[in-house]
């Protein structure tokens, strides 16, 4: 799964720690959704989209994988 | 952050009266069956002790020394799902490793005839089991 976060905060000019600070996890939880090594929960996922003000499937890309 | 005030309290109240008990008491034993075992089972219990007050302390040095925003950090990495994930999962593999330690230890100890020493292991490994499938059927039914 993929997302727009790091697209999103740059957007909105928003650092790491603040959008850590805004959602409840540490800043190194953000680093690694970034970069695509963890997977937020559906909880996380809906924090982070209720903070950007978008649906989570605007911000959360889920790939169908090949079968 | 809680910092476990009342149990490193507890720890060093139970520390200074192994202390006292191992001055005074155990002196009175000797010669008796119970002297050797009563004076190991005291240092072994004071060494865990202390260990566990020496990182207690260095915890609460840490956090005595953190910045308003380190500490809000600090409480919430306690809470971090990422974290709570990582954890669960390091200790899955840990407890899996300790088994075959465990298992191995059994293999060590009958090799050597070594009751006591079996027993602890097969203690041991009881407990590691036992407590596993206790947690895994309390959380099945929460969940």
């Amino acid at each position: 799964m993929t997302n727009k976060i790091a697209q999103l905060r740059k957007e909105r000019r928003i650092s790491q720690a603040e959008l850590a600070d805004a959602v409840d996890v540490t800043r190194q939880t953000i680093i690694s959704l970034e970069n695509g090594r963890y997977n937020a929960s559906l909880l996380l996922a809906h924090r982070i989209a209720k903070y950007f003000g978008l649906t989570i499937e605007e911000v959360f890309l889920f790939e169908e994988e090949e079968p | 952050m809680k910092t476990g005030g009342w149990k490193a309290r507890a720890a060093y109240g139970t520390l200074l009266l192994l202390a006292l008990l191992k001055v005074t008491l155990v002196p009175n034993l000797q010669g008796a069956a119970l002297y050797q075992p009563m004076k190991s089972a005291i240092t072994s219990l004071g060494w865990v002790l202390a260990v566990y007050l020496a990182y207690w302390y260095s915890r609460k040095k840490r956090w005595e020394k953190a910045t308003p925003e380190q500490r809000r950090d600090m409480e919430r990495a306690e809470t971090d799902e990422r974290n709570q994930f990582l954890w669960g999962q390091a200790a899955y593999y840990s407890w899996q490793v300790m088994l075959f330690a465990l298992a191995a230890a059994g293999v060590v100890m009958s090799m050597l005839d070594c009751t006591p020493g079996m027993l602890a292991v097969a203690v041991l490994f009881g407990v590691q089991v036992l407590s596993y499938f206790g947690k895994l059927r309390v959380l099945n039914r929460k969940f």
